[in-house]
């Protein structure tokens, strides 16, 4: 499947230019070396863009490459979905809440059927991990919503 | 040399005080633990513990926080290779083969072979740290912004042609990488690059949140499709101990590795990443079969892992011999010196015997008990593959983002991991290699500062880059590694040319 590295390298292209253009934007610094900052970013944005403009004209031809089956690539979106929303309520939920309810989803996704073992096993880890990081490590974790229930 | 023997039985006399013990012992189990858990790195876990140390006697506070230290980069290689979930930046290599070997059930011959390797690795250095340290320590001063330049040019091109198979790809890896390191404050200016006006990319893209991003989350989102599609399949542990032959393999890896490391840790700001690295490349280029590497090689895990408990005393060389700290580690340990009211110097050997020498002591006490105490752990860490998947996943992400989260304090972090992983899942599935790119980031900022202070030396002329013996060399070699195996194919073709 050589469509597949050729699209890559269409990307790359474009991951390439879009430095680079970005790098030969980066002012000049008024102290320290002046074109310092720009040397590094242009050489690389360069470097790039020609790689993807090889793999576009001469892709690697390889049997049979792996390909994105439809039905697991939309679990590896929703999983990563759930990722994303654990990272942001992280903050205002509190670990204790989010990682239990994010814990629990994602045993789901991957196949758990009982729902009280799995409340049991993301209850029970959640708060150890809790436990161990702000008790013994002294390594704070937000509190979130605990602390207007007056935990601290 | 007899001499030196003296001063080492003063040292032990230091180091096998019952309260000297304790704290070796202290140190290692929290440098494990710190090293099993992702995120908090040797250097943060040091400092964690500083407040322990205030009123300690100096032997006994530096005994402790090296402890810590080789603690660490022995405990960040189980969760590599149970879980492909590096513990931090220098067990990325041995997450390569170790992984795979626990994925065809030889999960506890991995992690002996990490424990013997880092075993035989640290106590053979630390006789070199006494015999042969202030030469090589001289050498590795030798580095300057051009060298420095060289060596990592020649680390980048050695992991881009030898880790994926198509050198190409394995290029492209590495320039990511390095474009990643970019990212943030621009030290020398104080001009921001590539944040986008997000104030918190400023600090720059952390190691290990690319790292655990681009393995473990990847490594789930694999997981999960296999889950989907009902290939995964439970590992079934075939043997917990290491057999003779296995060791007799790997021993030659061992002993290369712990060379190599031991010189790499002592150059600045190289580190045990770039000493890891070395050893499996080099392993790879001179193994009778390469294309076993990738696939579950004892010596794939067998020669970074010592490299990299080699460079830890390597990186020590520095500190003692020269009174320099040259990594971020030794810098913790600067400050604890300068803390307990010891001013590090070159005198240190001569100043303050007791504590370089119970140091030195402890280093072979302690790597004593590190093998004591990994070595029986095996059999339990073993036991953890067992856990069903659908249960297994879940507590890996969850470990994996709360040391993600510890590194800063910051939910953008976990959301970059995330990113970091879906990238990886798609780089794995387009045969584009992972661990260069986490060479790329850890090497980038160094390089572009050594390339940057090279031609400010110059003036901006290039050619200095390439007037040093040292640097034409590393150059050489680099051109070499890319060149070797298109030429050596060729050179087979042609032979079986003539024979037919």
């Amino acid at each position: 499947m050589t469509s597949g590295d050729r699209l890559w390298g269409v990307v790359i292209l474009i991951l390439g230019g879009v430095y680079l253009f970005e790098g030969i934007r980066i002012p000049p610094a008024a102290i320290g070396d002046p074109l310092g900052p720009r040397i590094f970013p242009t050489i690389l944005g360069f470097l790039m863009a020609a790689c993807g403009a090889y793999l576009v004209v001469r892709p690697e031809f390889r049997g049979a490459q792996p390909v994105l089956v439809r039905r697991s690539l939309l679990q590896v979106l929703i999983l990563f979905t759930l990722l994303l929303l654990y990272a942001i309520s992280l903050p205002w939920l509190g670990y204790l809440l989010a990682t239990f309810l994010f814990m629990g989803s994602v045993a789901l996704i991957m196949g758990e059927r009982s729902f009280s073992k799995g409340l049991a096993i993301s209850a029970a880890f959640s708060s150890g991990i809790f436990f161990l990081f702000t008790r013994v490590l002294t390594i704070p974790l937000p509190l979130g919503l605990l602390k207007i229930l007056g935990f601290n | 040399m007899a001499d030196t023997l003296q001063q080492l039985l003063f040292g032990f006399t230091i180091a096998l005080q019952p309260i000297n013990i304790l704290y070796a012992f202290l140190g290692c189990l929290v440098g494990t633990i710190i090293g099993v858990l992702p995120g908090i790195g040797p250097a943060g876990g040091m400092a964690l513990l500083i407040p322990l140390i205030y009123g300690k006697s100096a032997a006994s506070a530096i005994i402790l926080l090296a402890g810590i230290y080789y603690g660490a980069m022995y405990g960040g290689s189980t969760t590599s290779i149970l879980l492909n979930l590096p513990g931090e930046a220098a067990s990325v290599v041995t997450t390569l083969d170790g992984y795979q070997m626990a994925r065809q059930g030889r999960a506890g011959p991995a992690l002996c072979i990490a424990a013997i390797g880092s075993f035989i690795a640290g106590t053979v250095s630390v006789v070199f740290l006494m015999f042969i340290g202030p030469p090589v320590a001289h050498f590795a001063l030798r580095f300057g912004p051009a060298e420095s330049f060289a060596l990592m040019i020649f680390g980048l091109s050695t992991v881009s042609s030898l880790a994926g198979r198509s050198l190409m790809k394995g290029a492209i890896s590495t320039i990511f990488g390095l474009m990643l390191a970019t990212i943030g404050l621009d030290l020398p200016t104080g001009l921001q690059r590539y944040t986008f006006g997000i104030d918190k990319l400023m600090e720059g893209f952390d190691i290990i949140v690319a790292a655990i991003g681009l393995f473990a989350v990847s490594e789930i989102f694999m997981a999960l499709e296999e889950i989907s599609a009902g290939t995964l399949e439970r590992v079934k542990v075939s043997r917990i101990w290491l057999s003779f032959q296995d060791f007799l393999q790997s021993l030659g890896a061992i002993v290369r590795g712990t060379f190599l490391g031991f010189i790499v840790g002592a150059i600045p700001g190289a580190a045990h990443v770039t000493a890891s690295f070395f050893s499996y490349t080099l392993e790879k280029k001179f193994s009778k079969n390469p294309e076993n590497f990738g696939k579950g090689e004892i010596r794939g895990v067998a020669g970074p892992e010592s490299a990299n408990n080699a460079a830890a005393s390597g990186a020590l060389l520095p500190l003692l011999t020269l009174g320099l700290p040259a990594s971020t580690v030794t810098a913790v340990l600067y400050g604890a010196l300068l803390m307990v009211g010891i001013k590090p110097s070159p005198f240190l050997f001569q100043k303050n015997p007791d504590v370089i020498w119970g140091l030195v002591a402890s280093m072979y006490v302690g790597n004593v008990m590190l093998l004591i105490l990994n070595l029986p752990l095996v059999g339990v860490f073993v036991r953890i593959l067992s856990i069903p998947p659908r249960w297994l996943l879940p507590i890996v992400l969850t470990i994996s983002f709360v040391g993600v989260y510890s590194v800063h304090n910051s939910a953008l972090d976990l959301i970059l991991a995330s990113l970091l992983g879906l990238i990886g899942y798609l780089m794995r599935k387009f045969d584009f290699p992972l661990a260069p790119v986490i060479l790329g980031l850890v090497l980038g900022d160094l390089m572009e500062q050594s390339l940057r202070q090279a031609l400010m030396i110059s003036g901006g002329e290039v050619g200095i880059l390439f007037q040093s013996a040292i640097a034409k060399t590393l150059f050489g070699l680099a051109v070499f590694v890319v060149v070797a195996p298109d030429l050596l194919k060729k050179l087979r073709g042609l032979r079986r040319k003539e024979k037919s």
